[in-house]
């Protein structure tokens, strides 16, 4: 009887911790794999080096997670899938964005989101991308007429953004050598971010 | 006598071996690893997400999947939403097939790639598991990896993903009796380990993914075409040409 | 029957109580998830914060001492504002240590308070930093030309900060920015605020500290081993209490396999004088590396050698000690013991310092002898159990 209890002792040293993790423990945690040379080299408190034999034909790896930070129902689903993606989605979009402006071009940044935090975040974002790559860039908002609002606020999405940039170029709002960039979500449901850029009083959508 | 007391011994010991097999099962737990994690916005249950949407599902064969089985699951789910799906299994030996015109073009193209990217089987274990009669589990670790684009008619690349699971597998009596009782008992059933659970919320991770990517290439492409009304080709059923 | 009774009531009551509590658990999962990462947020964010200021060490914004208003700290979305003072306290303690950055923050409470403005165009309800030409019509500027503003943001298993400098005029031009980011996998490296150093050079350090530990040991164990009662005689052994000193080597930085060699002395007065040689070879059975903060278990089987003279070695042989022996008192004739042993244990080890150990030990001489009992049967008789504390140099 006793070997057979300490057998039962053995599956404890192959346990993989996946079981001791809740299902929302599971869902919260970003991971990749590296090679072992990799993760050693990055984690060397954590991971050994592997032994020297396997360096060269060194065909194991690690599976590297990390904890999100914020838990997956902390936040709403739309928020929370464009804030993932933030950095990416704002860095393709301003990359775009600048390989259509003139250099010389003052760039002001705004986003329209339904949640005004995330909107700061995102306008945020691509304000300090931008002015990483160097880019003269205003914190300042170009902001219409109160009246000129209302009547925005009644147009349907394909007529708003064109008609706002060229009113923004007609009331001196924006300058000659200022460029608008616009980041927002058109439908309710998706968890993408478009953009479009307002240069003298012509607007465009980033493809 | 020694030859008898030894036989009954041997039938035992084959007895007990029988019932440890019948009895065992498999505990299979379900990590989402890259994408699949994420919330999504659409609901996928919902039948009209993609009305008048006809979408091309095409799924590339590659190591450790079968791409008909892919093919079959995915274009049920989107059917349910309302698209109208054709799929096509890309042979890679295959000629391509000269296209012919159709009476209603897809409007949108997805590709979908389903392959293993890493497996892991304990040889050890497994011996043990043998010698114990699956006392102790072998255990089994599966990394499965979807790469999904989805573009235009005209081949605009409207959306892409890349998405990435890990299956952890134990085969034995002592771990599923073990976990089947700690589901039980403790457990609330979302959490259970033992059953197909895994494989539902899989199923609804990777549907509710596609869904959404779906979704997000479709207003793309509305944007893209300066929120032009999509073109109807379908002629309404019923009446004459 | 009783135990059967019992187990199925244990069963009814958890099944019952399980479906009422299924949202107060997960509800208990999240707020543990919250608490383990809410720590790593301030660690991470104050992480990201010095390697702004040291990236302003080694190209300062300004080429002289300029006033910054510190017009915002945003901390990341649904997570509460108590992180913002934390995070506003640590940049004016680092700025002020470093100044070679060329920042000088400057206090003004009418920057970040909503101001009221009236003109010709309408009126114009922001905070004060958007309008820095209404504060200074009020003469409620500080005097300060630019703001600084800084964003935290968490985008999955990243934390992000956009850091922005403008200026405060009607321009608001961003004259300096930078994002980081980092990881709840990537560990804090803790910078001294005084002492500033790169990401590669704290790192650096933490190796050191990690390759400092060294591959060999020197372990000293106190302890004591007692053996199980024999059946067939009227003494038992008594408890045997050992110091033992030895060399500890493990193959990698990680320690994840060791070996060791150990001398050991034991000595009770009227009863024995014992030696003993010992290997060791231990795994590592909580990870594939020792962890810094988490204390660590090892397994390992030995093999070793005593020898033993006096009275108290009267037990560990195959033949009943008759009373003629016990009673002995001749110095010249003490009885001795050699005895080969192996032993299995489990030994928890805290930072490589301080351990404790528990054995069993079998004497395959005496397999067969009844002096001694056995604590275990695992095929093979354990006759010995014992437990150390080490100490380790």
């Amino acid at each position: 009887m006793r070997p057979l209890l300490l057998l039962l002792l053995l599956p404890a040293c192959a346990i993989d911790p996946l079981y001791f993790k809740s299902r929302a423990e599971r869902r919260n945690l970003d991971c990749y794999r590296l090679s072992q040379t990799d993760a050693a080299e990055r984690f060397p408190g954590q991971v050994p080096p592997p032994p020297g034999k396997q360096i060269a034909g060194d065909n194991t790896d690690v599976l590297t997670c990390s904890t999100r930070y914020v838990q997956t129902a902390e936040r709403p689903a739309r928020d929370e899938a464009i804030l993932s993606t933030l950095t990416r989605q704002v860095t393709g979009l301003t990359e775009t964005a600048s390989a259509l402006v003139d250099p010389g071009a003052l760039w002001h940044v705004d986003a329209f989101y339904p949640s005004l935090p995330v909107a700061q975040k995102i306008a945020v974002a691509a304000r300090t991308l931008l002015a990483e790559r160097g880019l003269p860039v205003s914190d300042r908002v170009p902001t219409l007429a109160a009246g000129d609002v209302a009547v925005l606020a009644t147009l349907p999405q394909s007529d708003v953004y064109r008609i706002a940039c060229a009113r923004s170029y007609s009331t001196a709002v924006m300058a000659e050598g200022d460029v608008f960039l616009g980041l927002m979500i058109v439908d309710a449901k998706e968890t993408i971010l478009h953009g479009g850029i307002c240069q003298r009083g012509e607007w465009r959508w980033l493809p | 006598m020694a030859s008898q007391l030894h036989h009954a011994r041997l039938v035992r010991v084959v007895g007990w071996a029988a019932i440890a097999i019948a009895m065992t099962g498999c505990v299979t737990v379900y990590q989402p690893l890259v994408g699949l994690q994420r919330p999504i916005a659409v609901d996928p249950q919902s039948p009209n997400t993609f009305t008048s949407t006809r979408v091309l599902l095409r799924c590339h064969p590659a190591e450790g999947v079968e791409p008909d089985v892919l093919c079959r699951n995915l274009r049920s789910s989107l059917t349910k939403q309302g698209a109208t799906v054709t799929t096509e299994v890309v042979r890679p030996s295959a000629r391509a097939a000269a296209a012919t015109p159709s009476e209603n073009p897809p409007q949108y193209i997805i590709d979908i790639t389903s392959k293993l990217i890493h497996q892991h089987d304990d040889p050890l274990l497994a011996v043990l598991c043998a010698f114990s009669f699956t006392l102790v589990p072998a255990i089994s670790e599966m990394t499965y990896g979807q790469e999904i684009s989805i573009r235009d008619a005209q081949g605009f690349m409207l959306a892409q993903q890349s998405l990435q699971e890990r299956f952890v597998e134990s085969f034995g009596l002592g771990v599923w009796a073990l976990n089947g009782l700690i589901d039980l008992i403790i457990r609330p059933k979302d959490e259970q380990v033992t059953g197909d659970g895994y494989k539902a919320e899989f199923t609804r991770d990777l549907h509710g993914h596609l869904a959404q990517l779906l979704y997000n290439a479709k207003v793309r492409a509305r944007v893209m075409n300066s929120f032009a009304p999509e073109a109807i080709t379908e002629k309404p059923k019923g009446t004459s040409p | 029957m009783t135990r059967a009774l019992l187990f199925a009531s244990i069963v009814a009551l958890a099944s019952t109580a399980r479906g009422e509590d299924d949202v107060d658990l997960r509800e208990r999962q999240l707020d543990l998830l919250r608490a383990e990462v809410g720590s790593q947020v301030q660690l991470q964010a104050a992480e990201l914060i010095d390697e702004l200021v040291y990236g302003w060490t080694l190209r300062a914004p300004f080429d002289v001492d300029t006033g910054v208003v510190l017009a915002g700290v945003s901390v990341p979305v649904s997570l509460g504002t108590g992180l913002e003072a934390y995070l506003e306290n640590h940049l004016a303690g680092l700025v002020t240590r470093n100044p070679r950055t060329h920042v000088q923050l400057v206090h003004c409470p009418a920057c970040s308070a909503w101001v009221v403005h009236s003109g010709s165009k309408g009126t114009v309800v922001t905070r004060g930093f958007d309008a820095p030409e209404a504060l200074s019509q009020a003469g409620l500027s500080s005097g300060a030309k630019h703001a600084l503003f800084l964003d935290f943001e968490a985008e999955g298993s990243s934390l992000v900060l956009r850091a922005r400098i403008t200026t405060l005029d009607t321009t608001l031009r961003i004259v300096s920015a930078r994002t980081l980011s980092t990881a709840t996998s990537a560990p804090a490296m803790l910078r001294e605020s005084e002492r500033l150093t790169s990401v590669a050079e704290a790192r650096k350090e933490y190796l050191e500290a990690l390759g400092g530990r060294g591959l060999f040991l020197v372990p000293v164990r106190v302890g004591v081993r007692s053996y199980a009662p024999g059946t067939q005689t009227q003494i038992n052994a008594a408890p045997f209490l050992w110091v033992s000193a030895g060399l500890e080597a493990a193959f990698s930085q990680a320690r994840a396999w060791t070996a060791s060699m150990n001398a050991a002395f034991s000595w009770l007065p009227q009863s024995h004088v014992a030696v003993m040689a010992q290997g060791r070879i231990a795994r590592l059975l909580t990870g594939n590396t020792t962890s810094l903060t988490w204390p660590d278990v090892y397994g390992f089987v030995g093999a070793g050698v005593l020898f033993g003279s006096g009275r108290g070695m009267l037990i560990f042989r195959n033949t009943n000690p008759t009373i003629d022996e016990i009673i002995n008192t001749s110095t010249n004739n003490d009885p001795r013991a050699t005895l080969g042993i192996l032993t299995l244990g489990l030994e928890l080890r805290v930072k490589n310092r301080i351990s404790l150990i528990g054995y069993l030990e079998t004497l395959p001489a005496l397999e067969t002898t009844d002096n001694i009992g056995t604590f275990i049967d695992f095929g093979i008789r354990f006759q010995s159990f014992g437990v150390e504390v080490a100490f380790c140099f």
